[in-house]
């Protein structure tokens, strides 16, 4: 029997993957050819997909990008025992793009079978938590400090004080939710790692479990990924199975259990305390804090809330020790993060690196420059960090290293690591006007700046795009946006000013008020 | 694609969420899921069930984009607004897709055949421009295919 790999990740299903799983089903039965087809999740080269592994002589060799008519030339240059084809890219993990990368928490994803647990174990899952279900709290807990992990949600809020803030709390329960809200445009990490190996997630979270004091767990993923809900819930499924949540678990006397909820289609419910009265079942509204979530959170009780990369980045950490983590990165940013390549750009896809790279070191090493061009020009004009509420840097910008603290320097953060390139068809008075208009319609309008300021910060946006009093409204824009930041209650409205002003600094020429410069003239 | 409403389907799914800890969201989720809409017939089941008053149900249906309260067109077409797909030339695909369905974002045709719901990124930003069509995911969409998509994965025109 052979085995040929075809993933089931959205990316790789959206460009066909399906029809070329028939295509080559059926012919495999034409030809008399015994194979076994397992879908496994994306590497993230996504300019390859749909990636077509074969396994020869137990190594695997990839041919990509496949459609559905080239399946048939496949099938006549033997590829199923690896044979030579236009297509034929060979060992996967040699490409540099993949070779270059230092994968930690994405170091399964796309090597095994997300739907088979045993898989899983045999790639070396559950071996940090094998070592943690005879561990004490404290030991867990000094791991992750020496690991200096932050949380990769967007705030890099130090994760051993969450940790610590739980534990201590005193309750009859606590919880442990994971945030799979991934809503930043030009971010897919979350749904990569829940569709290519979604048991190191479940595994995260029994780890933050046993160091908080936690018997019970709940994942809310946002509704635009089915296919990570279909893996999700089979792999809880599994777990329940094998006696890997549930009662007593390996022996060892613990409990634990995962529920998998459904957003609905709302961004502010990424906002951690939004999320949790989502959780409850009410409008997704943020709640004012103090109190924090480690003291009320999920139905009031003590609750440790982190994003999914976040929870797998335990993982390694627990397995090779805090050190080791903390060893990568750069400045007080420490580890690894999945950084994600999109826009218009040739080869987008996932990047997982230390901290501390370069923006044009990922666009030029890893993208290989723009994909369209515009009026001939071929250059970066713009580039946003860290979702529609990120730092938009212009080309002069590039040389900033990818880092929390540096970014907060600049007026940014790192967010998500959502990278999106932009070409001169970009324009920065339309994305401008989309912060806001972004904001208008996801504010949760718990609090005045945000609920109402979005609002008016558009209409502004639109007399500046006509050519409406330019000069007056980018005043009273700064002024609100100086509003925004200081008053509003989360994240969402505290940083739309974030894009907006980054916008009116690295492009000042398209703020330009044209019509009174010809009229001095 | 979504099933047509029945009130005894509909409260067979309330009944099975009845134990859920804070389940209305998950409930309207899963209404949503099989009506594609929330009725409002099922207020009074839904108030009664989780403990709320009826404004307090209309209150959570009405935050959410994913609840929709009229029942929806025959195809259903998602298309993501964001700057992943704005990056990668989606205003043009969005103009013709709007000119070929003749409607607007977010507006269903006058017929009930076609509507089009504008979401905020699929999480598929490296191939974009992206749009859904009834539940499947399209990638690489341009102003060129769009029409050729359309047509292949819906019926009535």
């Amino acid at each position: 029997m052979i085995k040929v790999y075809v993933p089931l990740d959205t990316t790789s299903v959206s460009l066909g993957a399906d029809e070329v799983v028939e295509e080559i089903t059926l012919l495999a039965k034409q030809n008399n050819q015994d194979i076994q087809i397992i879908r496994n999740g994306s590497w993230g080269l996504f300019w390859l997909e749909t990636l077509v592994e074969v396994e020869v002589n137990g190594e695997r060799i990839a041919y990509g990008p496949v459609k559905e008519k080239d399946v048939a030339g496949l099938f006549d240059a033997d590829f199923l025992n690896g044979g030579e084809h236009p297509l034929r890219v060979g060992d996967i993990t040699k490409v540099p793009y993949l070779a270059k990368q230092t994968r930690l928490c994405f170091k399964r994803v796309g090597l095994v079978d997300p739907m088979d647990i045993d898989d899983y174990i045999k790639h070396g899952g559950f071996t940090a938590l094998k070592k943690a279900l005879f561990a004490s709290p404290e030991s867990l807990i000094k791991e992750m400090e020496h690991s200096g992990l932050r949380g990769r949600g967007g705030a890099a809020f130090p994760s051993y004080l969450k940790l610590q803030a739980t534990k201590d709390a005193v309750d009859d329960e606590k919880f442990v939710v994971c945030n799979f809200d991934e809503g930043d445009s030009g971010t897919f990490s979350d749904r990569m790692m829940g569709e290519g190996d979604p048991f190191m997630i479940l595994e995260g979270m029994f780890l933050t479990a046993l160091a908080v004091g936690a018997n019970e767990g709940y994942i809310y993923l946002r509704s635009e990924y089915p296919i990570a809900r279909k893996v999700l819930n089979n792999a809880i499924n599994l777990a329940r199975k094998t006696g890997w949540l549930g009662k007593n678990i390996q022996n060892s006397g613990k409990d634990f259990d995962i529920h998998l909820r459904v957003g609905a289609g709302s961004y502010v419910c990424g906002e951690e305390t939004a999320l949790l009265n989502s959780l409850e079942g009410k409008r997704g509204t943020v709640r004012v804090k103090p109190p924090f979530p480690v003291h009320k959170g999920l139905f009031g009780k003590p609750t440790a809330l982190f994003n999914v990369i976040s929870l797998v980045s335990m993982v390694p950490i627990i397995e090779n020790g805090g050190k080791a983590y903390g060893r990568l990165g750069y400045d007080r940013s420490r580890g690894t993060c999945p950084f994600q390549l999109s826009g218009n750009i040739k080869y987008g896809g996932l990047v997982e690196l230390p901290f501390g790279i370069t923006v044009r070191d990922i666009i030029d090493d890893f993208g290989g420059g723009l994909a369209f061009s515009f009026d001939g020009a071929r250059d970066v004009k713009l580039v946003q960090i860290g979702g529609p509420l990120g730092y938009h840097m212009s080309k002069n910008d590039l040389d900033n290293p990818l880092d929390y603290e540096h970014f907060k320097t600049l007026g940014g953060h790192i967010g998500h690591g959502g990278i999106i390139v932009m070409g001169h068809d970009a324009s920065a008075k339309e994305l401008a006007h989309f912060a806001f208009d972004f904001c208008a319609l996801e504010s949760c309008g718990t609090c005045t700046p945000c609920r109402i300021g979005s609002r008016r910060g558009a209409e502004m946006m639109e007399q500046i795009i006509s050519g409406e009093s330019v000069n007056e409204n980018i005043i009273l824009i700064k002024e609100l946006c100086d509003t925004l930041t200081q008053t509003s209650l989360c994240a969402l409205g505290g940083i739309t000013a974030v894009p907006v002003l980054s916008l009116i600094k690295n492009f000042p020429n398209e703020f330009e008020d044209r019509y009174n410069k010809y009229v001095r003239r | 694609m979504f099933k047509e409403y029945d009130f005894d389907t509909a409260l067979k799914v309330i009944e099975k969420n009845t134990h859920l800890r804070g389940g209305l969201v998950e409930t309207l989720r899963n209404l949503a899921d099989t009506f594609g809409y929330i009725n409002e017939e099922l207020y009074p089941a839904l108030a009664n069930t989780f403990s709320q008053s009826e404004a307090g149900v209309l209150g959570v249906v009405s935050f959410y984009h994913d609840f929709k309260t009229k029942p929806r067109a025959k195809n259903v077409v998602k298309v993501c607004m964001a700057e992943g797909c704005y990056a990668r030339k989606s205003k043009n695909m969005i103009k013709v897709l709007c000119d070929t369905l003749e409607t607007d974002i977010g507006e269903k045709r006058e017929d009930g055949e076609f509507e089009i719901e504008e979401v905020f990124c699929l999480g598929n930003c490296a191939v974009g421009p992206n749009i859904v069509v009834n539940d499947k995911l399209y990638a690489e969409v341009t102003s060129d295919n769009v029409k050729s998509i359309i047509n292949k994965n819906c019926k009535g025109k």
